[in-house]
């Protein structure tokens, strides 16, 4: 065993079993970690903040003379009004504009690259001559997209062969969902051991 | 089966602890199979010339750090041996020091901070802001994370948009992420575009991938310790995913126990 000397480390590792502490019981220790958390994660998040706004508002007005930034800047500035109740009417103007722009972008990407490409993706020969695996994927993919797609339409009577077809699409949701959740699963495995790496490497030296 | 189907959660957590902990201080050695993509992402970081140019997109904060990061240190590794240049942005506000620690081993060896790795810092904005970053690199970050002006970095030499790099990498870890490159940046400017997903992602990725919006794809930690097996440089994640196994069997082992003392319960109640 080889402990360590660093005394980051040693806040890593007492921040990260004070944390994991919670799982039994709540208690003190936690609760000042998830304090101090949050703290120092408001605190950096507050310097990013004030480095962006130098290097990309400010700096390019008073160095290159770039005064069509001061829009954007009192639009900023205007979100913060919604503190004061006289004037907090003034801050709908921003959030306008950053829900006008969000919504426009967002719109052109998802349509042309999400929903166009995706379904473009799915138009696939169901036979692939010399090729059986992509013959058996591409049956799976087509037919799969059908009956997935069945069971969201609620405009027909689901009976006969459309109620098998549900059927089906019902299965490979539920197949995709136990998916979903296997990589859960690993994925918080991965972080448990990210700590434990901290805790039982960087700390105890054990490995 | 009332005491299984009502387990104290403690239990499962010191089983957990318990069955993650012994391998990780000593490893079995459990066998790793290399998946095809992860194949294809060496393949393709391996293709990579002396003195191309790579741009990464850290997006991923110390909270997800632990399931994507040993990728991000093992391609950077990869691309460093083979005199890949590589600049690195985030959309994520705590990412610049994640890639100051990234870059921090290669300063100490002497490669030069400029020529063969820049840090561009965080850039605010998510999906809009990786939309102008895309088509505007230079003038969206404006200066480094450590305040120089990008017209004065070595590497970045007529660079003007995302296609002048000879692959994009998106370490996703949360959005702004995998999504957002191909909505705002590929699918306009058809660029080369490669990522590194952590594993609760994986299947909300994987259409991009099948539909070959992205050129290849490394899942989580595991993702990670294939990499590092075919660079022949095994490492933290090879080493924890003996670990990693373990807790799989400890979650299938109370999925089946579960439903045993369901089913029973429900037999016992039709009686």
């Amino acid at each position: 065993m080889n402990i360590s000397s660093n005394p980051w480390v040693w806040i890593a590792a007492l921040g990260s079993i004070a944390i994991f502490s919670s799982m039994f019981k709540d208690n003190p220790f936690y609760r000042a970690a998830e304090h101090i958390f949050v703290g120092s994660g408001a605190g950096y998040a507050l310097t990013q903040a004030y480095r962006n706004i130098t290097i990309q508002g400010w700096r390019p007005m008073s160095d290159d003379g770039r005064f069509i930034l001061i829009i954007p800047l009192i639009l900023g500035v205007l979100l913060y009004t919604r503190f004061f109740r006289k004037i907090e009417w003034m801050s709908r103007w921003s959030m306008s504009f950053l829900i006008g722009v969000g919504t426009g972008i967002a719109i052109y990407g998802v349509y042309n690259s999400q929903l166009v490409a995706q379904l473009r993706a799915t138009m696939v020969p169901l036979f692939v001559a010399g090729n059986a695996a992509a013959t058996r994927d591409n049956i799976i993919l087509v037919f799969g997209v059908i009956a997935v797609l069945l069971y969201f339409l609620f405009t027909v009577q689901v009976k006969g062969p459309v109620k098998h077809a549900t059927s089906v699409g019902r299965v490979l949701m539920m197949i995709t969902f136990g998916v979903s959740f296997g990589n859960v699963v690993m994925g918080r495995i991965s972080l448990l051991l990210g700590v434990l790496e901290t805790v039982y490497g960087k700390w105890l030296g054990l490995f | 089966m009332s005491f299984l189907q009502n387990m104290d959660r403690r239990i499962i957590y010191i089983f957990m602890l318990l069955l993650v902990s012994i391998p990780l201080i000593k490893p079995l050695g459990i066998p790793i199979e290399i998946n095809y993509m992860t194949q294809e992402v060496y393949d393709m970081m391996d293709s990579l010339q002396p003195g191309d140019r790579v741009l990464f997109s850290i997006n991923y904060d110390p909270t997800s750090a632990p399931d994507i990061h040993p990728q991000a240190v093992i391609v950077l590794r990869h691309l460093m041996q083979k005199g890949v240049k590589v600049a690195m942005v985030t959309f994520s506000a705590s990412g610049p020091n994640i890639v100051e620690q990234l870059i921090l081993p290669y300063e100490q060896e002497g490669k030069v901070y400029g020529e063969d790795f820049v840090n561009l810092g965080f850039i605010a904005g998510g999906e809009t802001a990786i939309r102008n970053f895309g088509r505007d690199i230079i003038g969206t970050a404006k200066a480094d994370y450590r305040g120089a002006n990008l017209n004065s970095i070595p590497m970045l030499q007529d660079i003007v948009d995302a296609r002048d790099f000879e692959l994009v990498y998106v370490f996703h870890g949360y959005n702004p992420g995998v999504q957002e490159w191909v909505r705002q940046v590929q699918g306009a400017l058809n660029i080369n575009l490669v990522a590194g997903v952590v594993m609760v992602s994986v299947p909300e990725v994987m259409p991009f991938f099948t539909s070959g919006q992205i050129a290849g794809m490394l899942q989580g930690l595991r993702g990670a310790a294939e990499y590092e097996l075919l660079l022949g440089q095994p490492g933290s994640a090879v080493a924890k995913m003996d670990a990693q196994s373990l807790g799989h069997l400890v979650i299938i082992f109370f999925v089946i126990v579960g439903n045993i003392a369901f089913f029973l319960e429900k037999k016992n109640a039709k009686k």
